[in-house]
């Protein structure tokens, strides 16, 4: 690849931008501009006071008219110099580079401020002894250049980079003086930092995008990053977030431009419409706010404002039925293509359009009766149709279609029929999946009228640009920073945590919160990570920061955690944690949950305990399963049961949607319906499914476990033949799929397999020991000593254990033999606090001394 | 080797800025203001819809014929039509002459800028000789 920097204009300019006459061209073009004001004030002082105007002012002209001239002069050397010399326009885009580097001067394509750092760290190069810079000296020269979009990186990141500098300076110094000197690596940054550039819609690579592509290739600078907890990917986001800002800010300034101003609106243009004196009682037009430029910038949604703008303007059939969850963006939608309309940019049916939003409960509430109201209905409706330029926007429509309408809502449906099939008469309905199912989908008449869009949820991605969008209203209304990290935190735990609602909604609602807490109850400025961990603590009772710090510990740990409440299954406690390990680390990048396993082994080994223990270990409590009987989804109807339907939840997907961060737990898998193994198929996969209501819901941030007894009998022949782990293993999943229990696409798609082997009696004696000491630790908290002998231990085992139910009776019969005869004892006074009782093995006879 | 933006000569570049790049901005920004004046003024669109009713007020003829109804509605209807039209041409017209000022403002801005070398030449004399 060429890389000649000396041949580009982009040099030129950061020469000329060391030459004093572009250095002064500014404040020389002010002073000139001062001065000939003073001038011109002089000679006009002078003429009011009615003074003769003589020599003495000949020269004051003159002075002023010099003074003009040169700050206009100084004015176009600036202005040649920040419009022509900075920004340089190349004819070729940064594709073309990309489809064929080898053909072009790579220098071309950095913008003024790259260049110049570039041109820096060559400098640098040079005084060591090299022709090329390495990727250090272009770090260095990163770190040291004073640039706002660097300084805003780690400022907003809250990473000093201080340390690494001094580091950097001291490697810089080695080079100097070392005899064999390094190769100028720095090129390898190039193509990186170009695709960087392009992603976040550049044309030329900035100090930004060199960052980004050095977090990429640059060891030392990823290490730096990761101590820091920081990624290549929040210094390209941090990057793209500056220069959304600064483009957004030079496009206001930029007053000539056409959509600023068209931002005025026009007049005449309603003179061929029809007057709209009833609706417009009952109506907010969405243009309002648009003119007071109150649009974001729509991020994510563009299928959907495509799609809508394509329904509106057909001939036929164009109205809209707007479907999605409550905050999930609908009314972004509708307000995107509005705002497109104003701005005349949508389509040509579309365009200067009339959106207006029907408040239909204050018309429902305003008048007395439903008489008054079919009557308002009626004429606001004509005048839609009659006005031939409206496009009605009704929000929660679903309340409005229903045949017994709720207080403060009123069944449109007659009214609205007739009017729907008018090709002047357009509507955006916005409706709820729920309301879709139960409600609209009921009367296929009326649902034949719209065309229907779906919104979905935004990515977390998206997300994120969504909140650094909004990050100046925060910050000026409470007066407080939002660091970069806390924005980071804010999209992972409400996506983790905060199921119930969707993205944007929720992480803006977690902001709005977390920054009335910083304000109201902190001094700090900073909004950070650890702020956003207490509100998500405080509002889902989930130690959060401490689960998010101890988490990296407890998976190095899960085998001894496990250990502490299972029993042997070492093989399948350790296959667990390694496959969470593998997945929370991310080592092979996958979109399904967390972890996904297969428990087969017979009864009452430890299948169950171990998901408990794997839920009260990872999620911190036992209470974050959600558990399901998979005997109870043995037939194909079943599937609305498990997935919901419009007249009840989901036993799957409602507990997962509200709670996102949990452990399913499947028990005997084997006997549930084909159908539902199917479902999961996407759920192991992609890691959601659509419910019944067609809604996505997220198994991401869910362990999915899920336990079988198919081949119980076959391990046990195997264990006593002494067939070893793996034989065993291999033997059982070949049973399995050979006797077409489970489908191989359906087992290959689980993280783990895992097998677990009858109990033997040490096992069991060690079980025994676990549930006594159990009973003694409640014991000892209301001040009595239980003694645990062996002989009691092993006739526990003698009377718990079968083959078939493994250690399943066990609990039971501590609780019928000796429970209840320490209940009884400690209600009738018998054994009292401070005294210490034995447990006959014989017949479970207390002895209380 | 594709040279995407080569060195040139600085004075080269500011004369070519001068008189081609910045003279095209100036263009832009005029075009701009002249489509802004004419979609602020709708004049495309009271030129479409010039003899249509004012705002959509007409009354309709009703069935069957009566010549007396005829007449009347026919009148209305020619009054709204008549109506809307004299308003669409008072805004036409405003429009247009507003169209004018941004033509005669940006042209004289874009021979400003062209002429500025000179005119700067011409200050600088004058002051010069003022203070002579």
């Amino acid at each position: 690849m060429e890389f000649n920097l000396k041949n580009t204009l982009v040099f030129q300019a950061v020469k000329s931008s060391r030459n004093f006459i572009f250095q002064a061209a500014k404040p020389l073009m002010i002073l000139c501009f001062i001065l000939a004001a003073i001038c011109a004030g002089l000679i006009f002082s002078a003429a009011w006071q009615d003074e003769s105007i003589g020599h003495a002012w000949d020269k004051t002209l003159g002075f002023g008219v010099l003074f003009l001239a040169c700050g206009i002069v100084f004015g176009l050397i600036n202005s040649f110099f920040n419009t022509c010399l900075k920004r340089t326009r190349p004819v070729y885009t940064l594709a073309d580079f990309l489809a064929r580097p080898d053909e072009f001067n790579a220098a071309g394509f950095l913008n003024f401020n790259g260049a110049k750092v570039l041109s820096r760290a060559f400098d640098v190069a040079g005084k060591s002894g090299l022709t090329e810079p390495t990727c250090a000296m272009l770090l260095f020269c990163l770190l040291s250049a004073d640039d706002p979009e660097i300084n805003f990186v780690f400022q907003r990141g809250g990473v000093d980079f201080s340390v690494l500098l001094r580091l950097l300076k001291s490697e810089l110094s080695g080079i100097k003086e070392a005899v064999v000197k390094p190769a100028g690596d720095f090129q390898k940054v190039l193509l990186p930092a170009t695709k960087a550039a392009r992603e976040r819609g550049a044309i030329l690579i900035s100090p930004g995008d060199l960052l980004t592509a050095l977090a990429e290739v640059d060891e030392s600078f990823q290490k730096f990053l990761t101590e820091n907890d920081f990624t290549k990917q929040d210094v390209a986001n941090l990057a793209g977030w500056l220069s959304r800002v600064l483009e957004a800010m030079d496009f206001k300034k930029r007053f000539w431009e056409e959509e600023n101003l068209l931002r005025k609106g026009s007049v005449g243009r309603e003179f061929a419409s029809g007057y709209t004196i009833m609706l417009d009682r009952y109506a907010r037009d969405i243009r309002k706010a648009i003119k007071k430029g109150g649009q974001q910038e729509v991020i994510g949604h563009r299928k959907e404002i495509e799609q809508t703008e394509r329904i509106l303007e057909r001939q036929e059939l164009n109205n809209v039925l707007l479907v999605g969850e409550p905050n999930v963006g609908r009314r972004s939608v509708v307000r995107a293509v509005a705002w497109k309309a104003f701005f005349g940019k949508s389509v040509g049916a579309v365009n200067y359009k009339r959106f207006l939003e029907f408040d239909l409960t204050a018309l429902v509430a305003g008048l007395g009766n439903q008489e008054q109201v079919e009557q308002a209905l009626e004429a606001c409706f004509a005048e839609v149709a009659k006005a031939g330029n409206i496009i009605l926007v009704v929000n929660d429509f679903e309340n409005f279609v229903q045949e017994q309408a709720k207080p403060g809502a009123i069944n449109i449906t007659g009214i609205l029929t007739r009017y729907l099939s008018f090709s002047s008469f357009q509507m955006v309905a916005v409706a709820s999946y729920e309301g879709l199912h139960r409600i609209i989908e009921k009367n296929p008449a009326l649902l034949n009228l719209y065309d229907k869009v779906e919104v979905a949820e935004i990515s977390p991605q998206e997300t994120l640009v969504f909140l650094e969008n909004i990050v100046p209203f925060f910050e000026n209304k409470h007066k407080r920073v939002i660091g970069y990290k806390a924005l980071r935190e804010i999209i992972k735990l409400s996506g983790r945590y905060l199921g119930q609602l969707p993205f944007p909604d929720k992480a803006v609602r977690l902001l709005d919160e977390a920054m009335v807490f910083l304000s109201s109850y902190t001094k700090d400025k900073v909004l950070l990570p650890s702020h956003v961990q207490k509100i998500v603590s405080e509002k889902t009772q989930i130690p959060v920061g401490e689960a998010e710090k101890g988490e990296k510990q407890k998976l190095l740990n899960l085998e001894e955690l496990m250990h502490q409440r299972l029993i042997n299954q070492e093989e399948a406690v350790r296959e667990v944690a390694s496959a969470l390990r593998r997945a929370r680390a991310e080592v092979n990048v996958k979109a399904g949950p967390i972890g996904s396993f297969l428990f087969l082994g017979p009864t009452g080994v430890g299948k169950t305990e171990t998901a408990k223990a794997l839920a009260a270990i990872y999620f911190g409590s036992e209470s974050r399963i959600v558990r399901l009987d998979m005997s109870e989804f043995q037939n194909v109807e079943d599937v609305k049961r498990f997935i919901g339907s419009e007249t009840e939840p989901g036993l799957l997907t409602t507990p997962v949607k509200d709670s996102p961060f949990s452990l399913v737990l499947l028990d005997e898998l084997e006997k549930a319906h084909p159908n539902i193994l199917n479902l999961f198929l996407q759920v192991l996969d992609e890691g959601w499914i659509t419910d019944g209501l067609g809604r996505k819901v997220n198994f991401k941030n869910t362990i999915i476990i899920a336990t079988s007894n198919a081949g119980a009998e076959m391990i046990r022949q195997m264990v006593q033949e002494g067939k070893s782990e793996l034989e065993l293993k291999k033997d059982l999943q070949d049973f399995v799929l050979k006797e077409g229990i489970f489908r191989p696409e359906f087992v290959n798609r689980f993280d783990g397999v895992v097998v677990f082997r009858p109990l033997s009696r040490q096992n069991l004696l060690d079980i025994a020991q676990l549930q006594l000491a159990k009973l003694s630790r409640s014991l000892a908290d209301k001040g009595i000593k239980m003694e645990i002998t062996r002989e009691l231990k092993e006739k526990i085992v003698e009377l718990s254990y079968s083959p078939q139910f493994g250690a399943r009776e066990m609990k039971r019969v501590i609780q019928d033999n000796l429970e209840d005869a320490l209940a009884k004892a400690m209600l009738s006074g018998e054994l009292k606090r401070g005294g210490k009782v034995s447990v006959s093995p014989v017949d479970f006879r207390l002895v209380i001394s | 080797m594709i040279e995407v933006c080569p060195r040139r000569n600085i004075l080269i570049a500011f004369i070519d800025w001068h008189f081609h790049g910045a003279p095209k901005g100036i263009i832009r920004a005029w075009r701009a203001f002249l489509f802004f004046n004419l979609r602020y003024f709708s004049v495309g669109e009271l030129l479409k819809t010039l003899f249509s009713p004012w705002h959509k007020m007409t009354d309709s003829y009703g069935r069957g014929f009566d010549p007396q109804r005829f007449v009347t509605v026919f009148l209305g209807n020619m009054i709204s039509r008549v109506m809307g039209a004299l308003v669409r041409v008072v805004f036409i017209v405003i429009g247009l002459v507003f169209e004018f000022f941004i033509l005669i403002i940006g042209l004289a801005v874009l021979l400003f800028w062209i002429l500025l070398p000179v005119w700067l030449v011409l200050g600088l004399f004058a002051g010069a000789g003022l203070l002579m």
